[in-house]
């Protein structure tokens, strides 16, 4: 699913130059570690274009929610709902929109909070 | 030649900072004067702190000089040169606010910012909130801060006409909207708070003169004298006492006490009461609530405003990306609280 910046790989790289620029502070084994960490994070930057995202039940309710097909590239559907709901097409049923937009919410904060959901929400 | 400009950034090494220091003190208050007991506080995202003693003979004054650290060519905050005059203003009025001491000026080459009085204090929510013995300030705070913020509101918006064409007194929904479209980053649940809100507009009413980030965490707190000074002045705008407040009471600031909706302190009801009895305007349920939705937009909008000056100004700090990946759980209080399942 499509979440919010910064993605998984501007994540890598904040957390790589963080550690580079703390490096040289770091003495002994903290330092070779460090270096280690840095080491590590350009495996994982390098190894991260062979990840293919997967569809998600989360990508295939703002589909509906758009109205659109598996055609529309997923990175497209966040700005493509929210044009409709700038646009007044859900005025009419703002409550329902609610519920699937809760549900959008809740797919987002499993992944970056998991711990600030209410109980029945941390979980399918 | 390579003469320092006006435009020249603040300088960021200490002894650099302590050297034009003491020069802005020596111009303003005589050859005497001297620098010791140098402490920065913090480096916060957009100003840095530094604490001194000004020596003046055998007198000692503690002082604390604010510096603008970072600004875009958009920013939602006022400038300092504009926060200056309102403290100013809020000590002139008795709003308890550190005293004005003097703004600096391009010759200090010290960058923007100005040099208030130290106030003793603690500002950190978790300690204001538990620590025993802040028990006695506990006690006295929501009483102090709605005669602090009666009191504001009281003042007559023509003292204080830089704040005038600030976008958010304007118009503080299409502010938030301008600020959203340069961010460009979509969000559907943003999306629906601004129909919502639109389309529940509570009442206009006269504008007061607000803080704009009261909320705990942004005053100085005595264990047993409670409210001593109201910090961060950068979000000061014209508009209603219930943005104020609602600001205030939102679930964004009440850290983990979510019963106790004013700042973590006590519950709203206490809040409003306070604010009333000290003479602060009738507070309206229904704009509260509004403000209160536009409270968690806000603070979304922020946040995603710090991740946009981490990938797409060059402003990096694990910090700031961070804050990004904040703006889902925002989205999902303001969600719950939007379907009534938040109070």
């Amino acid at each position: 699913m499509a979440h919010d910046t910064p993605d998984l790989a501007e994540i890598l790289r904040t957390v790589h130059e963080f550690i580079r620029d703390l490096k040289p502070r770091l003495g002994g084994m903290d330092g070779y570690q460090a270096l280690c960490a840095q080491m590590l994070l350009e495996i994982a930057l390098r190894e991260l274009p062979e990840w293919q995202p997967q569809e998600t039940a989360d990508d295939a309710r703002l589909r509906a929610l758009c109205e659109v097909g598996p055609e529309a590239p997923r990175e497209t559907l966040a700005a493509r709902l929210a044009a409709r709901i700038a646009a007044g097409e859900f005025d009419a049923r703002m409550d329902e929109l609610a519920d699937e937009l809760l549900r959008h919410v809740i797919a987002k904060v499993r992944v970056s909070r998991p711990k600030h959901l209410e109980p029945e929400h941390r979980a399918d | 030649m390579s003469a320092a400009s006006e435009d020249e950034g603040p300088p960021s090494d200490l002894e650099v900072i302590v050297a034009r220091l003491k020069e802005a003190l020596r111009r303003r208050f005589g050859a005497a004067s001297d620098i010791a007991e140098v402490d920065v506080a913090t480096v916060g995202g957009i100003n840095r702190t530094v604490l001194f003693d000004h020596v003046d003979g055998a007198a000692r004054r503690r002082l604390v000089l604010r510096q603008e650290t970072y600004t875009t060519e958009f920013s939602p905050f006022l400038a300092p040169e504009v926060q200056w005059p309102l403290l100013q203003v809020c000590a002139r009025h008795g709003v308890p606010v550190p005293e004005p001491v003097f703004a600096l000026t391009p010759e200090d080459r010290l960058g923007r910012g100005y040099v208030v009085g130290f106030v003793a204090g603690e500002t950190l929510p978790k300690k204001l909130l538990t620590a025993p013995e802040f028990a006695p300030a506990r006690a006295v705070f929501t009483r102090q801060a709605g005669e602090t913020l009666a009191r504001l509101h009281a003042i007559d918006p023509g003292e204080v006409p830089m704040l005038n064409d600030v976008p958010d007194s304007i118009d503080a929904l299409g502010a938030q909207r301008a600020a959203y479209e340069i961010y460009g980053e979509p969000h559907p649940v943003l999306e629906y708070a601004f129909r919502w809100l639109e389309r529940h507009q509570p009442p206009a009413a006269p504008k007061v003169f607000i803080h704009g980030d009261f909320r705990t965490g942004n005053m100085l707190v005595d264990p047993n004298k409670g409210l001593m000074a109201l910090l961060d002045w950068e979000c000061s705008r014209l508009s209603a006492p219930e943005d104020e407040l609602g600001w205030y009471c939102s679930r964004c600031w009440r850290f983990g006490f979510n019963e106790r909706e004013a700042g973590g302190f006590d519950t709203r009801d206490a809040m409003i009461a306070a604010y009333e009895a000290a003479g602060g305007r009738r507070i309206d349920r229904e704009a509260l609530r509004w403000w209160e939705i536009f409270a968690h937009l806000r603070w979304a909008l922020y946040n995603i405003m710090q991740v946009w000056g981490h990938v797409k100004c060059g402003r990096r700090a694990p910090a700031f990306a961070l804050f990004g990946r904040n703006t889902a759980y925002i989205e999902y209080d303001l969600l719950m609280t939007l379907m009534g399942r938040y109070a």
